[in-house]
C-alpha cells in the first residue's frame, strides 16, 4: 500500500493529497498494480461503500461494464438483461424448476387436492394415468400427491442443513481468518477433522446419537458442511483482510469489530452464496439419503428419500415409485447446481 | 418379534437382537415334505450329484447352532445337526429321529430317550447316551451364553443322566411339557464330543454334527457345505433314506430383496429365501417355485401395552380389534400365501382354536364402544375424551418389508374409526428399552414357536410381563397348559387361553406369517419343517 499511514484526510481535501508533493497521483498506482484502488475521496465515506469496495482480482472491467450497463439507460439494460436470460436456457429451467418447488414446498395443496394419506387398496400399483399421472403405490395412494407434499418436508430439512453449515462455518471462518494464530491453527485442524470423514458416514453416526427425525436428519446433513464452508470463509477472509481498503478503514480509525463486521464480511460472503447454492443441491442429496435408509420422517408421512425407498420393494412391478422421486430429488439438485454456477460462474465469465 | 427374546433380562448386543428378532424361522425341526414342497416325488428319478446355491437374506453368524437361532443360522445348521426328535411339518406331531422311542411322565418332568442304534458324527465317533449327556451338561455349563431363544427350553432342565448306553433321561425341576418340540428344533440338536470340547467361542466355524451334509468352510458371506457319505438316519417326515443327492450346498448372501429375486430369475441362484410379498406373483410368473409355510406361533399383530392410558379399558382395545381390516391388510400388502388371524396362534400351531368370528370387521360396533367409553368425534376428526385426544404411538422394528405397508393400511383403517394411530420406527435394542419404560401404547410383533406355550411367554403376567398384562383368569391357564402332559387337555387349556386372550383383546391380530422360499424349476424336494425353517436338503435333487 502507498497510502500513508498517518492520512487521515477530509472529504475536501483529500484530492489534493492525492495528486500532492510526492508526485505520485492515486491513478497511477492503480495503473502500476492493476489494482483498483478506490479514489480517496471513496475511502472518506466508506461506511457508504461496502458493496461498492471490489475485490482486489483485477475485476475492474467487469466493474466498468457492470456501470456501462447502467449508463446505457434502462431500455438498453432490459435488452441486455434479455439477451442474458435467452442465452441461457438451462437457467431458466432451473430457477423455474426451483420456484416449483418451492412453491410446492409451502402451499402443496394448491398443487394436489388430493389427500396425500388416502389409501384405496383398490386401485394399488396402478400405473401413470390421467386420474394419477405418476401412478399410485402399493396401498393405492396418488403418488404425484405424495411427492408435492413430501417437498416441503425434504426442502425444509435441506434449507435447515445449508443453513447450519453456512452459519456455523462462516462464524468459524471468519474467527479462524481473522483472529490467525493459535485461534486459526486450532479451528482449522478440527475443520479437517470434519473434512477426513466422508460426509454421510458421519451424518449416520450423528443421527445414531441424535436419533431418527426430520430436524435431526438435517443437523446432521448440516454439520457436514460446516467444514467446506469455513475454509471458503477463511480463505475469502485472509485475502480481504490484506486488501487496501482494509487498511485504509483501519488507518481512518474503525476499530476490528466494525471493519470485520462492515467491510470483511460483506465481500467474503460472495463465494459463501456460490457454495451455498452447491451445498444445498448436496443438502437435499443426502437428506434424502437419509430418509431412503429410514432416518427421517415417520411413515406415512411422505418425504422424497423414503418414497424411493418404499418403491424398492416393487421395483420389479412398479417402476414409477421409484422413478419419479428419484427424478424429483435428481431434478433438484441439478437445478441447484446450475444456480449455484450461476451465482459464481457468471462472474467468471464476465472476468 | 420373539418375546422370549424381550423376556430374557441378558444385556443383549444388537445383532443378537436381531437374530432373536429373525426367530421367525427358529423351530425348524424340520424336514418332511409339506405341503409346501417342491414336487419331490412327481419329478421322475433323482439324479445324483450337483451343487445347490441358495441365497440368504442376512449372513448366518455362527454355525454353532445354539449362538444364534435366525433364518440363516438355521437353515445352515440343519444341514448339520440332527435333533432328537422330529416334528412332522404337516400334522405338528413329534416324530423319531436320532431317539427312536421315548417317555414322558405324567407330570411332564422327566423325558427318557430310547437312542437309534448305528448313528455316527461325521468324524466317525458314535452316537451314545453318553454324549447326549454330554450335550445337555454342556447347555447348562454356558447358559448364559445360549441365544435368548432357546434359554426358556432348558431354564427348568436340571440334568441329563444316561442310564444305559442308548438311554437318557432327562429331569426338568417344573413341569415342562413344551419340551418335546424344542428338543425338535435346530438349537437342542446334538453335536459331537470333538465340538463340545471346544470353547463355545471356537464353535463357529469347526463343528460337527451327525448330518446329513459336513461343513466345509464357513465365512459370513458364503457357508459351504459338502454330502456326508453312508448317512442313515434321516428323519421319516422326509420321505428320503440314505445319503443326500447333492455333492455340495452353497449358501449365499444377498440382503437387497429385488436382487435376490433376480438372481434366481437369471440363473445365479437355485434357490432365494424371504422372497418379498410383492415378488411372489412375478416369480411364479417366470416359472419358477414359490415354497410358502405358515409360520406357527404368534401371528403378527398390536400388542397394546396394558398400563397406558386409555389402553388399560378393555373396551377400547376391543374397538380397536373391530376397527382393523384383516382381510383388506392380506389383500392389499400380501398375497394368498399369506393367512389372515384367525386366532391369537396361527393354524399350524399345535393347540390352535379357531376364533375367527370374533375378529370379524366391525366399525360401527368400534364405534359404539369408543362412544360408551367416553371418546366421541364430531365429522370425521379424531375422537376426544376430556380435551385429549385419542393418539396411540405403535412401536415397530423393520424385520419384514410387509410390516410398513401393513401397518401404514391399519393406521388409515383406524383414522376411519376416529383413533389416530402414529407410527415409531424403532431398532432392536431401543424396543427392548422402550418396552421396559413403557414408552408405546402398542408394539407390532410376532414370534414363531412350533408350539403353543408362546402363549405364555407373550401374555404371562409373571416377570417380566412387558406387555404389562393384568388378567386374572388368564394366568392359570397358561401355568396350567405346561405343567399336562396330556395333548389333548392340554391343547383344551391353550383355546381356552387363547380365547380369553382374544375377548379380551390382549392382542390385535392381524395376519399370519408365511415363510416364503423360491426356487427354480431344477430344484426337486426342497421343503420347509415344522418351525419353517429350511428342512434337511437330504431329499433334495437337481434335474
Amino acid at each position: 500500500m502507498t497510502l500513508r499511514p498517518d492520512s487521515a484526510p477530509s472529504p475536501a481535501s483529500a484530492p489534493d493529497a492525492g495528486t500532492g508533493a510526492e508526485g505520485r497521483p492515486a491513478a497511477t498506482a492503480q495503473a502500476a498494480t492493476g489494482v483498483r484502488v478506490p479514489d480517496l475521496a471513496d475511502l472518506a465515506d466508506l461506511p457508504a461503500l461496502p458493496g461498492a469496495a471490489p475485490d482486489a482480482g483485477g475485476e475492474d472491467g467487469g466493474q466498468a461494464r457492470d456501470r456501462g450497463v447502467w449508463r446505457r439507460g434502462w431500455r438498453a439494460a432490459a435488452g441486455e438483461r434479455v439477451a442474458f436470460v435467452v442465452r441461457r436456457p438451462g437457467l431458466v429451467v432451473a430457477v423455474g424448476w426451483l420456484l416449483a418447488v418451492v412453491a410446492a414446498g409451502a402451499a402443496p395443496r394448491l398443487f394436489s387436492s388430493r389427500d396425500p394419506l388416502g389409501v384405496d387398496p383398490a386401485i394399488k400399483l396402478h400405473g401413470p394415468s390421467g386420474a394419477h399421472p405418476l401412478g399410485t403405490d402399493a396401498l393405492g395412494r396418488d403418488l404425484y400427491t405424495r411427492l408435492v407434499h413430501g417437498t416441503g418436508i425434504s426442502l425444509l430439512s435441506a434449507l435447515t442443513a445449508t443453513a447450519v453449515g453456512l452459519l456455523a462455518g462462516s462464524v468459524l471462518g471468519l474467527l479462524a481468518g481473522f483472529l490467525r494464530g493459535a485461534a486459526d491453527l486450532l479451528i482449522m485442524r478440527i475443520v479437517d477433522m470434519l473434512l477426513s470423514i466422508p460426509a454421510l458416514l458421519l451424518s449416520l453416526a450423528l443421527i445414531a446419537a441424535l436419533g431418527p427425525g426430520t430436524r435431526n436428519a438435517a443437523l446432521a446433513v448440516g454439520v457436514t458442511s460446516i467444514a467446506t464452508c469455513a475454509r471458503i470463509m477463511r480463505s475469502e477472509v485472509l485475502r480481504i483482510r490484506e486488501s487496501r481498503y482494509v487498511d485504509a478503514a483501519r488507518s481512518s480509525g474503525a476499530r476490528w469489530p466494525r471493519v470485520l463486521l462492515r467491510h470483511v464480511l460483506p465481500n467474503a460472503l460472495g463465494p459463501v452464496w456460490a457454495l451455498a447454492a452447491l451445498e444445498f443441491a448436496g443438502a437435499i442429496l443426502a437428506v434424502s439419503a437419509l430418509s431412503f435408509l429410514g432416518y427421517g420422517v415417520q411413515p406415512p408421512t411422505p418425504e422424497w428419500g423414503s418414497l424411493v425407498s418404499e418403491g424398492r420393494d416393487s421395483l420389479r412391478v412398479a417402476w414409477w415409485l421409484t422413478t419419479f422421486p428419484g427424478l424429483a430429488v435428481a431434478a433438484t439438485v441439478v437445478a441447484a447446481n446450475r444456480l449455484s454456477r450461476a451465482f459464481d460462474g457468471e462472474r467468471s465469465i464476465q472476468r | 418379534m420373539n418375546t422370549r427374546a424381550h423376556r430374557s433380562r441378558t444385556a443383549l448386543a444388537a445383532a443378537t437382537v436381531t437374530a432373536a428378532l429373525l426367530l421367525a424361522a427358529c423351530g425348524g425341526s424340520g424336514d418332511g415334505a409339506s405341503g409346501g414342497g417342491t414336487g419331490a416325488k412327481g419329478g421322475g428319478k433323482a439324479r445324483q450329484g450337483g451343487t445347490l446355491t441358495i441365497a440368504l437374506q442376512s449372513p448366518a453368524q455362527s454355525a454353532n447352532p445354539r449362538a444364534f437361532t435366525d433364518t440363516a443360522a438355521v437353515y445352515v445348521n440343519r444341514q448339520i445337526f440332527d435333533s432328537l426328535v422330529d416334528q412332522d411339518p404337516a400334522t405338528g406331531k413329534i416324530l423319531p429321529w436320532l431317539a427312536k422311542s421315548w417317555e414322558v411322565n405324567a407330570t411332564a418332568t422327566q423325558f427318557t430317550f430310547h437312542l437309534r442304534a448305528g448313528v455316527t458324527f461325521s468324524d466317525g465317533t458314535p452316537l451314545t447316551a453318553q454324549v447326549v449327556k454330554a450335550n445337555f451338561d454342556d447347555i447348562l455349563a454356558n447358559k448364559a451364553k445360549l441365544n435368548p431363544g432357546i434359554v426358556p427350553a432348558v431354564q427348568a432342565l436340571t440334568g441329563a443322566k444316561a442310564t444305559d448306553a442308548q438311554t437318557v433321561t432327562l429331569t426338568f425341576a417344573k413341569p415342562h411339557a413344551s419340551f418335546l418340540v424344542e428338543a425338535a428344533r435346530v438349537g437342542l440338536s446334538i453335536e459331537a464330543p470333538a465340538t463340545l470340547a471346544l470353547p463355545w467361542d471356537k464353535r463357529v466355524d469347526k463343528v460337527i454334527g451327525s448330518g446329513p451334509f459336513v461343513l466345509d468352510s464357513f465365512a459370513p458371506g458364503q457357508i459351504s457345505l459338502h454330502k456326508r457319505t453312508g448317512y442313515a438316519w434321516a428323519a421319516d417326515s422326509l420321505h428320503h433314506t440314505g445319503a443326500a443327492y447333492l455333492d455340495k450346498v452353497v449358501f449365499k448372501v444377498v440382503p437387497e430383496s429385488s436382487v435376490r429375486t433376480g438372481s434366481l430369475q437369471s440363473g445365479q441362484v437355485n434357490a432365494i429365501s424371504d422372497v418379498p410379498a410383492a415378488d411372489i406373483q412375478s416369480v411364479r410368473d417366470g416359472g419358477q417355485q414359490v415354497i410358502s409355510t405358515p409360520n406357527p406361533g404368534l401371528v403378527w399383530g398390536l400388542v397394546p401395552i396394558e398400563s397406558r392410558n386409555p389402553l388399560n379399558d378393555a373396551n377400547v382395545r376391543k374397538a380397536l380389534n373391530l376397527a382393523i381390516n384383516r382381510p383388506e391388510v392380506r389383500d392389499a400388502v400380501l398375497t394368498k400365501d399369506f393367512a389372515v388371524a384367525t386366532s391369537v396362534l396361527a393354524h399350524t400351531t399345535p393347540g390352535y382354536v379357531d376364533l375367527g368370528s370374533s375378529l370379524a370387521y366391525d366399525p360401527a360396533q368400534a364405534g359404539q364402544l369408543l362412544d360408551a367409553a367416553g371418546w366421541t368425534r364430531t365429522g370425521d376428526g379424531v375422537r376426544q375424551k376430556d380435551g385429549k385426544k385419542l393418539t396411540l404411538v405403535a412401536a415397530w422394528f423393520r424385520d419384514s418389508s410387509s410390516n410398513q405397508k401393513a401397518l401404514e393400511l391399519i393406521k388409515a383403517q383406524l383414522a376411519k374409526s376416529g383413533v389416530d394411530l402414529q407410527l415409531l420406527e424403532q431398532t432392536g435394542l431401543q424396543i427392548l428399552d422402550g418396552l421396559k419404560k413403557e414408552k408405546y401404547d402398542f408394539f407390532w410383533t410376532n414370534a414363531t414357536s412350533a408350539d403353543g406355550d408362546v402363549l405364555r411367554s407373550s401374555f404371562s403376567s409373571a416377570p417380566p410381563n412387558y406387555y404389562r398384562v393384568q388378567d386374572q383368569p388368564l394366568q392359570p391357564l397358561l401355568e396350567q397348559q405346561l405343567a399336562t402332559g396330556d395333548p389333548a387337555a392340554r391343547n383344551k387349556l391353550l383355546a381356552q387361553a387363547q380365547q380369553r386372550v382374544v375377548a379380551q383383546a390382549d392382542y390385535l391380530p392381524v395376519f399370519e406369517q408365511t415363510t416364503v422360499l423360491a426356487a427354480a424349476g431344477k430344484v426337486h424336494g426342497l421343503s420347509l419343517g415344522a418351525g419353517a425353517g429350511l428342512a434337511p436338503l437330504a431329499g433334495v435333487w437337481l434335474s
